[in-house]
Parts: structure tokens; sequence; C-alpha cells
């Protein structure tokens, strides 16, 4: 028994080692032209359509290699201006990897600077601005909840009253299919998400009918505005919900989980958004 | 007597059985097919669920190559839960940020149709091939709402795909016209950019000599199918003339859509959010700006949004 607990003491300790050897080895991504790299004919072809719409941004690139292959990927950063601020949405950083015949997006953020860490197995994790970290699996990189520092939304289960007055917010369709069936449950949660001292509600629909497998459960955010709750996160999750560490204009950036990892939601000055894409 | 008592004995044992066997028979085409959600999962519930909303109204109809009976119904239902199910075979909007949505529900659906779920859904929708062609007078085992949408037929199949390209050609000469969007430069309606050097000579010329919709339309990756409910922020935006703020507007609001599932005329052209009730007659017509107005303001659903009141006496501040 003892000699277990040794095992499981150096095994935490290894594992704390690795941590902290991936956080002092992290190496930002130098971005540069693509004629430099000799990669613009890719950039352009793969970014036609976005050149077309922002005309006056640009578009760096760097080779990378997240396999361990030898066989270089292509990190882009894409600039609608002429900067990108880390925690702005101004700047998506992406990452192509050749694959089937065709390059094919592995990673997709807004950003400003992306680094990678050693792989220890496998693909190299990949870091945004130093806060978002991503992992790869099932062909592309997830958002790696626990590794971003998300903080877990604790949710409480909503009484009746709490959960009809819940369900206006989940749409007339819920509230048709009589989802205040026992079957169903309402969970909801408070955070001061935007430090404005009043707490936003997060309330998270489940139970059989409401979820779906490949989705997950309706999620949704409320922010007192005036003189209603507005919704500001329309979203789906199929475990916890986590506050990450990130912020846009003071709001937390949030990550729900569906069926494939984490989805990093940011605030977009409006409401939030998806701020990674597939 | 107890002979018959016997027998009437065995037969209900043997329809529990068959009932149970074509549930566990649908789980396990279900569970094979799609990301499982357990065979604990109650499809009497959902079926239920299904029914309150009018979800049952789609059935006797085709998406691509898959009959929709109970099963398919089910299945979409487990997939993408019931509420979102019923709102993407209304709407043709699928949840944001999940990608390959569509042909997760298609390989769903399809690996269940054709399974007899009656046991639990009280109905057992076949498909014919009559049903291909019209499903005006639909097979059902029972009549109670396994009655075929009007959807179903060819020529209401036809009248769907020419509705939804004469849409999309409306919504492209609306980004033509004064009324719509300008070009940045102004250079007008004409394919101006179609002369303009292409650069590293591998991107598409095409895109260049698009209108703003256009090239929205063209762009890979942002099918966008314009479903009514997003017109009204379109149209906003077309008033002020303004491309780049439209281009946010769509982005914002356009979530991504199969357009391959629109594309069913082959197959007997069912299409989420085009049913016969929704568009009346003018699908194949077409369709002016005021017309999509009133189109926009009947169909935009309403968000209830709960008073402060009661939230923050329920919820505290």
């Amino acid at each position: 028994m003892r000699a277990l607990g040794l095992i499981l003491v150096a095994s935490a300790a290894a594992l704390a080692a690795t941590v902290t050897f991936a956080q002092e080895t992290r190496q930002s991504v130098v971005f540069s032209s693509p004629d430099a790299l000799n990669v613009r004919a890719i950039v352009d072809a793969q970014y036609a359509s976005w050149r077309s719409f922002n005309r006056e941004g640009s578009i760096e690139a760097a080779l990378i290699d997240i396999d361990g292959d030898r066989q270089a990927e292509i990190a882009v950063r894409l600039k609608n201006g002429n900067d990108c601020q880390i925690g702005s949405a101004s700047c998506r950083i992406e990452i192509l990897r050749h694959s089937n015949g065709g390059w094919q997006k592995v990673l997709s953020s807004s950003g400003a600077e992306l680094s990678t860490s050693p792989a220890i197995v496998g693909y190299v994790p990949a870091m945004i601005d130093g806060q978002h970290a991503y992992r790869f699996g099932n062909g592309a990189y997830r958002l790696d909840v626990p590794a971003s520092g998300g903080k877990k939304v604790e949710l409480a289960i909503a009484s009746e009253e709490q959960a009809r007055t819940l369900l206006t917010v989940f749409g007339q369709r819920a509230n048709r299919a009589k989802l205040g069936d026992s079957d169903i449950r309402m969970r909801f949660g408070r955070e001061d998400i935007d430090g404005d001292g009043e707490s936003e509600i997060i309330t998270v629909l489940s139970g059989p009918g409401a979820c779906g497998s490949a989705i997950g459960c309706p999620v949704r955010v409320l922010k007192k505005v005036g003189n209603v709750h507005k919704v500001i996160l329309s979203g789906f999750t199929n475990s916890d919900i986590f506050l990450l560490p990130a912020s846009r204009d003071d709001f937390r950036s949030i990550a729900l989980q569906d069926p494939r990892g984490g989805v990093a939601y940011a605030w977009n000055g409006q409401r939030y958004s998806i701020e990674q894409r597939d | 007597m107890i002979k018959r008592l016997s027998i009437i004995a065995f037969l209900a044992s043997s329809c529990a059985f068959a009932a149970h066997a074509s549930e566990s028979q649908f789980n396990a085409a279900y569970c094979g097919s799609a990301s499982c959600d357990g065979a604990s999962v109650s499809n009497a519930s959902i079926w239920q669920q299904m029914r309150m909303l009018g979800t049952t109204e789609y059935l006797g109809g085709r998406m691509g190559n898959t009959f929709v009976d109970e099963a398919a119904l089910l299945a979409g239902a487990r997939l993408m839960g019931v509420t979102t199910f019923d709102e993407y075979l209304r709407t043709g909007i699928v949840p944001e940020g999940v990608s390959g949505l569509t042909s997760q529900l298609s390989s769903a659906m399809g690996a269940v149709s054709g399974i007899d779920t009656s046991a639990v859904t009280g109905s057992y929708t076949r498909a014919t091939t009559a049903a291909t062609a019209s499903l005006s007078t639909p097979a059902s085992d029972s009549a109670y709402e396994g009655a075929a949408p009007a959807s179903c037929s060819s020529e209401f199949a036809q009248l769907q795909v020419s509705g939804s390209n004469a849409y999309i050609e409306d919504m492209t000469n609306l980004a033509k016209s004064e009324a719509g969007f300008t070009r940045k430069d102004g250079k007008g309606a004409g394919k101006s950019f179609e002369s303009e050097a292409s650069g590293g000579g591998t991107k598409s010329a095409s895109v260049f000599g698009l209108s703003c919709l256009e090239r929205i339309m063209t762009v890979p990756k942002l099918d966008v199918f314009f479903s009514p409910p997003n017109l009204q922020k379109i149209i906003d935006q077309a008033s002020q003339a303004a491309c780049d703020m439209a281009m946010a507007a769509i982005s914002d609001i356009a979530r991504p859509t199969d357009r391959n599932i629109f594309d069913t005329l082959q197959f007997g052209g069912f299409m989420p959010g085009m049913n016969a009730a929704g568009l009346g007659g003018k699908i194949a017509s077409p369709i002016n700006p005021s017309d999509l107005l009133s189109l926009v303001g009947q169909m935009t659903p309403t968000r209830v949004t709960p008073n402060v009141t009661s939230i923050t006496e329920l919820f505290g501040g």
C-alpha cells in the first residue's frame, strides 16, 4: 500500500514536472510573409474567399510540424487590421494540414499569438494567446478546457416555478413540447461573468428529448439588460460549463463541452459567439 | 378455457416480445450509426413530444435517400434533441458550431428507416414505390397522423426546388439593385471584377466577378441557404447599402446548412424549412422584397423574454 502511495506521488510529481516543462518550453510561432516561406500559392488558393471579403487585410504564415512527421503544416494569421491584439477578435489563427489529397483546416481560432509545446505523445498541443489550450483529436484541434484553466460553473436543480420561468428562454417549441415533464430537468447557476457586480444566469435544459446525442443539451446564458433578461449565449453542452480566464470587454470566455470536446465562446460586443470553428 | 387463456397469454407475450425486439432493433441500428445516447432513452417519451410539436407531419417525406418514417424521426430527434430537430425540419437551421451534423443525421436516419417502431409510436408508415412519386395516398398502418405532407409529391418537389432557386436569385438581384448592396468600389452591378488580376494565379477569378451576395453563397464552407427568419436582418443591412456590414450580419446570423440536403428533387424534394403551409403558392413565382418582408414577419419565431421582475424574484439579483 505504501509502495502504491509512493508510486502515485511520484507519478503526480512527474506529471507536474511535465506540465511545468511544457509551459517553460512553449514556443511562440513566428509569422512572416507567405512569400518568404514559398507557400504563397497555397495560402492564396485556400484564402481566396477571405481575401475577397477583406481587401484591406493581410495574411501571414509560418511552417510548423504538429505531428512530428517532418512534413510541414502551415499556420496562418489572418489580419483584418494593421495589428493583432491579444484578447481581441481582430485576428484569426488557423492551422492547415495536408491530408486526403488536400489542405484541411485543423485549427481555427481568434487571437494574436500561437504557441506550441513539445508533444509528449502524438500531436503538439497548441495555445492561443497563452490562454486557450488546444489538443488534437479526431482530426482537429479541440479546446482543452482543463488545460485552459476553466472554472466549472456549479449548477443547481431549478424548482418547478423556476423551471417554468426559465423554460421560456428556450423558445416556444420547448414550451409546446411540455418539457416541464418529470423526465426533463432544468438546472441553473449564477456567475458574474462580466464583473459588473451582478450575476448572470446560466441555465441548462436536460433529459430525454431536450438533448441530442450529437450536440448535447441546450444552454442559455441570461444577462439583465435594462428591464429584461436577454439571452447572450445560446449553445449546447453534454457535460459541464466552464468560465475561462480569457475575457473580452470584461466578459469572460465560456467553454461548453460537446460530444467531441470543448467549444470556446467569446464575447463579440453584443453576445457570445463561437470563437473556435471546425 | 385454460387452453384458450394460455393461447391468449402466449400471443400477448409474443406481441410484447416482438415490440421489445423492434425497439431493440431500432436502438441497435441507431447506436451503430450515431453517437449513442444509451438504450435507456425513452423513445415513447420522445415520440410523444414530437407529436405535441407536430414534427410528425413530416412522416412520409424523404430526406435525400431516406424515407422519413417513425424510426427515422425518432433517430433525428435522438441525435439533435426534439426541439432542435423540429426547428431544423422547419427552418433548415442547424446549431452553430456543430460540423458534420447533417451527415450524421442522414446516416442515423438512413440506418433506422424501415424499422417498425409501431410498438412505441403507434403507427408504422411504410415506404412504397408510389410514395416516392406521390404521397398523397400514404400507406400508413394507422391513419391518425401518418398523412404525408404535400411536400412529398413530385410536382410540389419541383415547385420547391424552383422556389428555392428563385429565392436565391431574388436575393442576388436584390443585392445588385439600388435597394440592395452596393460594391465598395462603386463599379455598379456589372461583373467588373472579372477583369482584375488574380494575384497568385491560383485563386478563383470568378469569386471576384460576383456580387456581394453571390460571393457569400459561393464561399466554400459558408454554405448559406437564406431561411426566411434571417432575411429581415439581411434586408435591414441592404437598406444601408453596406456590404461589409451585411457580411458581418450574415456571418452572425446564418448558420451552416447543408445545401445538398435541399437539392433533393430527384428524391422527392423534401426540403427542411420549405413546406406548403409556410410558403403557400408564392414559391413558384418571383419573390419581391416586400413579399419577403411580409414572409419574414409571418415566420420569424418569437422568443419570449421573461419579465425581469419574475426572474429577479426567482433567482435573486
